[in-house]
């Protein structure tokens, strides 16, 4: 498995991880989201070494969903989710 | 004097106009995209011209004894012609990806688009089914371009 492979993998599984917790008919607690939050960056940031932009995107859209007290923590994953998703299809 | 003055009017417009051109990153992408792929073409005419004209002598070469710059034109010939079928290298301390940029561009509209619609939909439902749809959907892609 070459390092593209792995990283298709790792980010794919990340994201149906993520799509599980918004599954959950209970509203998504700020501990849980900080821990999905906290081990996606840590993913990609593993898995997108080569190319830094994809995890400085994410570290970007990552803080301004922070600051932005409006949006739910679902609301928060989703567009985390939908980052996530483009990443997958252009690598 | 009339004239004195239009001319320092027009000097300050270039001036303007090339400070803008700095200041403005897509535009010097563009024409750095123009002028590599330019240089590439002129090099690659220059080289292929000149294995041409000495094609008996580049093909019996050694790369032990008299090896020469004629030989490393040839070398070089090669890799020109190959370097447009090559989408990753990585080896020889030297690490090679086209897609860097395109992905790197992409990837900031997606995130700028994403902080701005973040912005405007305070009050609308996760919808998970799309989400899903569009995750299933994009590892089809994935699987397909690896079979292809």
């Amino acid at each position: 498995m070459n390092n593209r492979d792995l990283a298709l993998k790792a980010i794919s599984e990340l994201t149906q991880s993520g799509i599980d917790l918004l599954k959950k008919p209970l509203e998504l607690d700020d501990l849980t989201f900080n821990i999905w939050l906290e081990h996606s960056r840590k993913i990609l940031e593993l898995v997108t070494k080569d190319n830094p932009t994809i995890i400085l995107n994410y570290l970007r859209l990552s803080i301004d969903l922070a600051g932005n007290t409006m949006l739910s923590n679902k609301q928060k994953m989703d567009f985390c989710l939908k980052y996530l998703i483009k990443v997958l299809e252009i690598i | 004097m009339k004239y004195k003055n239009m001319d320092k009017k027009k000097q300050k417009g270039r001036w303007q106009k090339i400070h803008d051109f700095l200041l403005d990153s897509e535009k010097i992408n563009a024409e750095l995209s123009w002028m590599q792929r330019l240089w590439y073409v002129i090099i690659l005419l220059a080289s292929t011209i000149y294995v041409i004209c000495n094609f008996c002598e580049i093909v019996s070469f050694t790369f032990f004894s008299q090896f020469n710059g004629k030989n490393l034109i040839f070398l070089i010939w090669i890799i020109l012609l190959v370097f447009p079928l090559v989408d990753n290298f990585e080896g020889f301390g030297i690490k090679y990806k086209r897609d860097r940029q395109r992905i790197s561009k992409e990837l900031n509209e997606t995130t700028d688009q994403l902080m701005l619609q973040s912005k405007k939909s305070q009050n609308t439902e996760v919808n998970t089914g799309q989400i899903e749809k569009d995750l299933e959907n994009a590892i089809e892609r994935k699987e397909d371009e690896n079979e292809q």
